[in-house]
C-alpha cells in the first residue's frame, strides 16, 4: 500500500521532470544535448520518458502535417524551383572549381620564377658590394706583392718606398680587414728585414771592398804611374796642345775600361754620374771597379728609416776597423817587394774608396774623418816602413821599395792627401839604403880582398893591357914602353875595387831618381855616401885584411902598393861624380871625397903591420937563441939562430924590392931597432944571474953580425951608417965591458964627446953585477989569486961609482 | 933565457910554384887552410914545437918560393936544412916531373946527409888527379926516399909527413951521437954539444 502511494507521488514528480527534459531537448542545440540525455539515463523512468517522448513526437508530427498541408503547394513550387537552382548551382560550382584549379596551376610557375628573381637580385647586390670592397683591397695587395717582388730582387730602397705608400696611403683605407691587420703587423718586420738585408748587403760590400781594395789600389797606382810616364813624355814634347790631346785620349781609354768593368746599378747610376762630373778632369775613376750601390742604398734606406746616424757610425766604425787591418803590415812584408806592393795597394785602395764615398755621399764621411784616418794611416805606414825597411839587407829591394813609395805618395797626392811626410821618410830610407849599400859593398870588398892573389897583374898582350887600363885610370910611360909580358905594379883588387866604387856611386844615384831633388842635393848625397863607403866600408875591409892573423909580408907589401894607386885614382872618382851630377866641384856646397885618407890610413896600417910582422919573425928567431952564459970558451962565429935571422932579413929585403923606399927603410930600421932592443933585453934579463966574459964575447960576435948587416945596406937609401946606429947602445956597452974601459967611462960620463955616451949607468951596473956574481962563484978557486982579488975590488969600486952616478942622476 | 926545447930541426919545403907548400905549412903550424893562392915571395918560415920520445923539438920549417926568379935566394937555405920536403901536386904532371930536378938541386946544394921526403899534395882532388899514387911511390923508392900523399885542405897526412921527417932526423941524430960518442968527435948539432958541455960543467962544480 505504501508503495502505491508513493508511486503515485513519484509519477507526478517524474512526469514534471520529463516535461522539463523534453523542453530542454527542443530548445537546446543538438551538440549540447549530451548532459540532458545523461540526465535521462540517470533517471529510472526510461520507458515512460520514451512514451512521453513518443507522444510529443506525434504531436509535433501532427503539427508538421497540418503545416505541410497548409503550405504544401508553395512548398512543392519552392522545391521544384529549388531543384532547378540546385542544378545551376552545381554547374557554377564546377565552373568555379575548374577555374580555381587552372589558376592554381598557372600561379605555381610564377611563384618559382619570382623566387629565382629574388635570389638573383640578392646575389647581384652582394656581388657589387664585394667588387667594391675588393677594388679597395686590390691596390694594397698589388703594392704588397710589388713589395715582395722588390724584396725578392733585392731592390730594397724602392721596396721601402712601396712599404711607405702601403702603410700611409693604402692600408688605412681598408684597415678593418684581417689580412691588412696582418700586413700592418708585418710592416715593422719588413722594415727590419730590409734594414737587415741592406746591412748585410753593406757588409758584403765592405767585405768585397776589403777584398778589392788591393785591386783598386793597384789600378789607381797604375794610373798614377801612367800619368807620370805620360807627363815625362809630355815634358819632352814642346807643344802643349799635343799634351792636351794625349791626356784626353788616355781618359777615353780609361772611360771605356770603366764602362766595361763596372756593373752599375740602374738605381744608383745617377749618383755615380755626379762623381764623374766632379772628378772628370783630374782622376779617372779607379773606384769604378767596385759597385758602390750597396752603400748608397743602405745609406738611403737608413736615412729613410731615420737611422742615418746609426748607419754613419756603423760605416765609419767598420771602415776604421778595416783601416786598422789594412794598415797592419804582414810580418813578412819586408821579404819581397810584392809584400810591400800589396800593403800599399790596400792602403791606396782604402783611401780611394773613402775619397769616392766622400764625394758621392752627403755626409756619410766627412773631411775630418778622412783626415783623421789619413793621419793614422800616415803614422802607421811610416812606422811600419821604418821597421820593415830596417830588416832589409838587399839594396835592390830597398830601391824598388823606394820607387813603390814614390808611386804610392804620388798616387795619394792625386787624391788630395798630403804626402810630405812620406817624402821625408824616403830621405830616412835613403840613409837606410846607403847603409844597406854599404853593407853589401862591405861584402863585395871582402870578397875581392879575400880572393885576391896579391900579385901584380901580369899582362901578355896589348889587348890585356888596354883592358886593365880601361878599368882603372893608370898611366905609366915606363911600363908602356916595356915589352910584353909585363906586370902592372898593382894586383887585381885595384881595378876591381875602383869599379865597385863606381858601381856604388851608380847605385846611390838610383835612389835619388824621382825624389824631386836638385842636382846639388844629389851630388851632395852621392859624395857623402861615397865618403862613407871609402872612409868606413872600404877602410874597414882593408884594415880587416891588414889586421888578419897570419897575413904575410906579400899581402902587406902589395896592399901598400895597391893603396898608393887607389889613392891616386881618387881624383878620377871626383871627376866621375861630377860627370854624373853635372855639379862642378868648384860649387860652394860640394863635399870633397875623403878617399885619400882611407888609402893613406890603410897604407900606414899595412906599414905598421909589416914592422910588427918582421918584429914577430925576429922574436921567433930570438926564441931559438940558446946562449951558454957560463961558457969559458971564446967563440969564433956568430950564433946559428942569428945567422939565420940575418939571412932571413937580408933575403926579405932583397925580395921586396917593389916596396916604396921609405917604407923599406923604415921597416929595416924598425927591424934593426927591435933586434937591438931584444938583444939588449936578452943580455940584461934577470933570469941570467951571471955571465962570463966568454959569453959576452959570443954575444959580441952576434952583435957584430948585426952591425955588418946594417952596414951592408940591405935596403938602398940609407945615409952611410944610419942603420948601424940602431945597435950603438949595444956596441958601446959591449965595448965598455970587453975593453974593461971603466976609467974612461966614469971620467967622461956626462960629456957629449964621451965614447960611451949611450951606456946608461943602470944598464952598466946590471951587467956588471952579473959579472961580479961570476967572480964570486970563482972565489973558491981564485981566492988567493991576487989578480982576481984586484979585479974583484975594481968591480966593487966601479959598481959603487955607478950607483953614485945613478943616485946623483935621480936626485 | 930559459931554453924551451931540446932539439931544433930545420926543415925545408921545396917544389914547383902552386903545389901547396905554403898551405901544407899553414895547415901544420896553424891547423887552417886558405883557398886563395897567394904566391910566396922569397922565403918564409914557421915554428912549431912537437914532442918525440919525450923530447921537445922545435921545428923551424922554411917555406920557399917555388918561382924560378927566387931560386938563388931559396937555394941558400938548402945548406942549413936537416930535412927537406919535396912537394908536388897530384893534379899537375909537370910538378911531379920536376921532382927529379928538385932532387938534383938538393944533391947540389944541401948537405949530403939531409933527410928527404916526397909529398904528393892535393890528394883531396882525386877527380883531377894526373899522377897516380903508384908513380909517386915508385919515384920515391927509386931515390930511396919516403913518400906520402897529403892534402892540406882536408888535413890528410900533414901531421904524419912532418912527424915522419922529424922522427927520421931524430933517429939519424941519435945514431950519429952514438957514433961520435964512441969516436969522441963533436956532433954536427951545436945544441947537443952545448948540452953535454953544460952537464960537464955542473959536474965540475959538484966536485
Amino acid at each position: 500500500m505504501e508503495r502505491g502511494k508513493m508511486a503515485e507521488a513519484e509519477s507526478l514528480e517524474t512526469a514534471a521532470e520529463h516535461e522539463r527534459i523534453l523542453r530542454e531537448i527542443e530548445s537546446t542545440d543538438t551538440a549540447c544535448i549530451g548532459p540532458t540525455l545523461r540526465s535521462v539515463y540517470d533517471g529510472e523512468e526510461h520507458g515512460r520518458f520514451m512514451e512521453k517522448l513518443e507522444t510529443r513526437i506525434r504531436n509535433h508530427d501532427r503539427e508538421i502535417e497540418k503545416m505541410c498541408n497548409f503550405h504544401y503547394q508553395g512548398f512543392v513550387d519552392s522545391i521544384t524551383e529549388l531543384l532547378k537552382v540546385r542544378g545551376e548551382a552545381q554547374k557554377l560550382k564546377n565552373q568555379v572549381t575548374d577555374t580555381n584549379r587552372k589558376l592554381q596551376h598557372e600561379g605555381k610557375e610564377l611563384v618559382i620564377a619570382m623566387e629565382e628573381l629574388k635570389q638573383c637580385r640578392l646575389q647581384q647586390r652582394n656581388i657589387s658590394a664585394t667588387v667594391d670592397k675588393l677594388m679597395l683591397c686590390l691596390p694594397v695587395l698589388e703594392m704588397y706583392s710589388k713589395l715582395r717582388d722588390q724584396m725578392k730582387t733585392k731592390r730594397h730602397y724602392p721596396a721601402l718606398k712601396t712599404l711607405e705608400h702601403l702603410e700611409h696611403t693604402y692600408l688605412p683605407q681598408v684597415s678593418h680587414y684581417r689580412f691588412c691587420k696582418v700586413m700592418v703587423d708585418n710592416i715593422p718586420k719588413l722594415r727590419e728585414e730590409i734594414k737587415d738585408v741592406s746591412m748585410s748587403d753593406l757588409k758584403d760590400f765592405l767585405e768585397s771592398i776589403r777584398k778589392h781594395s788591393d785591386k783598386i789600389g793597384e789600378t789607381a797606382m797604375k794610373q798614377a804611374q801612367q800619368q807620370r810616364n805620360l807627363d815625362n813624355i809630355v815634358l819632352q814634347q814642346p807643344r802643349i796642345g799635343s799634351k792636351r790631346k794625349l791626356k784626353k785620349d788616355i781618359y777615353i781609354i780609361f772611360d771605356t775600361e770603366i764602362e766595361s768593368t763596372s756593373p752599375k746599378s740602374e738605381q744608383d747610376s745617377g749618383i755615380l754620374d755626379v762623381e764623374d762630373e766632379e772628378d772628370d778632369e783630374e782622376v779617372p775613376g779607379a773606384q769604378d771597379l767596385v759597385d758602390f750601390s750597396p752603400v748608397y742604398r743602405c745609406l738611403h734606406i737608413y736615412s729613410v728609416l731615420g737611422a742615418q746616424e746609426t748607419f754613419e757610425n756603423y760605416y765609419r766604425k767598420q771602415r776604421r776597423k778595416q783601416a786598422r787591418l789594412v794598415l797592419q803590415p804582414p810580418s813578412n812584408m819586408h821579404e819581397t817587394l810584392d809584400g810591400y806592393r800589396k800593403y800599399f795597394n790596400q792602403i791606396v785602395g782604402f783611401f780611394v774608396v773613402e775619397d769616392h764615398i766622400l764625394h758621392t755621399t752627403q755626409g756619410l764621411v766627412n773631411r775630418a774623418y778622412i783626415d783623421e784616418l789619413w793621419e793614422m794611416a800616415l803614422s802607421k805606414t811610416i812606422a811600419a816602413l821604418r821597421t820593415h825597411s830596417s830588416y832589409c839587407s838587399d839594396p835592390n829591394l830597398v830601391l824598388d821599395l823606394k820607387n813603390l813609395i814614390v808611386l804610392f805618395a804620388d798616387t795619394l797626392q792625386v787624391y788630395g792627401f798630403p804626402v810630405n811626410q812620406l817624402f821625408d821618410m824616403l830621405l830616412e830610407i835613403r840613409d837606410q839604403y846607403s847603409e844597406t849599400l854599404l853593407k853589401k859593398w862591405a861584402g863585395i870588398f871582402r870578397n875581392i880582398l879575400d880572393s885576391d892573389n896579391y900579385s901584380p897583374i901580369p899582362v901578355t898582350s896589348e889587348e890585356m893591357y888596354k883592358k886593365v887600363v880601361g878599368q882603372f885610370p893608370f898611366q905609366d910611360k915606363e911600363l908602356e914602353k916595356q915589352p910584353f909580358p909585363k906586370k902592372f905594379p898593382f894586383s887585381e883588387f885595384v881595378p876591381k875595387v875602383y869599379n865597385q866604387i863606381k858601381e856604388f856611386i851608380y847605385a846611390c844615384l838610383k835612389f835619388s831618381e824621382d825624389l824631386h831633388l836638385s842636382s846639388t842635393e844629389v851630388d851632395d848625397m852621392i859624395r857623402k855616401s861615397t865618403n862613407l863607403l871609402l872612409t868606413r866600408t872600404l877602410s874597414n875591409s882593408l884594415q880587416n885584411v891588414i889586421k888578419r892573423k897570419n897575413i904575410g909580408l906579400t899581402e902587406l907589401v902589395q896592399i901598400i902598393i895597391n893603396t898608393t894607386h887607389l889613392e891616386k885614382s881618387c881624383k878620377y872618382l871626383e871627376e866621375f861624380i861630377t860627370n854624373i851630377t853635372n855639379v862642378l866641384p868648384e860649387t860652394v856646397h860640394t863635399t870633397k871625397l875623403y878617399g885619400t885618407t882611407t888609402f893613406k890610413d890603410a897604407r900606414h896600417a899595412a906599414e905598421e903591420e909589416i914592422y910588427t910582422n918582421l918584429n914577430q919573425k925576429i922574436d921567433q928567431f930570438l926564441q931559438l937563441a940558446d946562449y951558454d952564459w957560463m961558457t969559458g970558451d971564446l967563440g969564433n962565429k956568430a950564433s946559428d939562430y942569428l945567422v939565420d935571422l940575418i939571412a932571413f932579413l937580408r933575403s926579405t929585403f932583397a925580395v921586396f924590392t917593389h916596396l916604396p923606399g921609405k917604407v923599406a927603410q923604415t921597416a929595416c930600421m924598425s927591424a934593426c931597432k927591435h933586434l937591438a932592443t931584444s938583444l939588449m933585453q936578452l943580455l940584461l934579463e934577470a933570469e941570467v944571474r951571471q955571465l962570463t966574459l966568454g959569453a959576452l964575447q959570443q954575444f959580441n960576435l952576434d952583435v957584430r953580425e948585426c952591425e955588418q948587416f946594417a952596414r951592408s945596406g940591405p935596403v938602398p937609401g940609407f945615409q952611410e951608417d944610419t942603420l948601424q946606429l940602431a945597435f950603438i947602445d949595444l956596441r958601446q956597452l959591449l965595448d965598455l965591458f970587453i975593453q974593461w974601459d971603466w976609467s974612461t967611462y966614469l971620467a967622461d960620463y956626462g960629456q957629449p964627446t964621451c965614447k960611451y955616451l949611450r951606456v946608461n949607468p943602470v944598464t952598466a951596473l946590471t951587467l956588471l953585477e952579473k959579472m961580479k956574481d961570476t967572480s964570486r962563484k970563482n972565489n973558491m978557486f981564485a981566492q988567493f989569486r991576487k989578480n982576481e982579488r984586484d979585479k974583484q975590488k975594481l968591480i966593487d969600486t966601479v959598481a959603487k961609482q955607478l950607483r953614485g952616478l945613478i943616485s946623483s942622476h935621480h936626485s | 933565457m930559459a931554453k924551451t926545447y931540446d932539439y931544433l930541426f930545420k926543415l925545408l919545403l921545396i917544389g914547383d910554384s902552386g903545389v901547396g907548400k905554403t898551405c901544407l905549412l899553414f895547415r901544420f903550424s896553424e891547423d887552417a887552410f886558405n883557398t886563395t893562392f897567394i904566391s910566396t915571395i922569397g922565403i918564409d918560415f914557421k915554428i912549431r914545437t912537437i914532442e918525440l920520445d919525450g923530447k921537445k923539438i922545435k921545428l923551424q920549417i922554411w917555406d920557399t918560393a917555388g918561382q924560378e926568379r927566387f931560386r938563388t935566394i931559396t937555394t941558400a937555405y938548402y945548406r942549413g936544412a936537416m930535412g927537406i920536403m919535396l912537394v908536388y901536386d897530384i893534379t899537375n904532371e909537370k910538378s911531379f916531373d920536376n921532382i927529379k930536378n928538385w932532387i938534383r938541386n938538393i944533391e947540389e946544394h944541401a948537405s949530403s946527409d939531409v933527410e928527404r921526403m916526397i909529398l904528393g899534395n892535393k890528394c883531396d882532388m882525386n877527380d883531377k888527379r894526373q899522377v897516380s899514387k903508384e908513380r909517386g911511390e915508385k919515384l920515391a923508392i927509386d931515390y930511396g926516399i919516403k913518400f906520402l900523399e897529403t892534402s892540406a885542405k882536408s888535413s890528410t897526412n900533414v901531421e904524419e909527413a912532418f912527424f915522419t921527417l922529424a922522427r927520421d932526423i931524430m933517429t939519424k941524430l941519435n945514431r950519429k951521437m952514438n957514433d961520435s960518442n964512441s969516436a969522441g968527435a963533436g956532433g954536427p948539432v951545436k945544441i947537443t954539444e952545448n948540452r953535454s958541455k953544460k952537464t960537464s960543467f955542473f959536474r965540475c962544480l959538484l966536485l
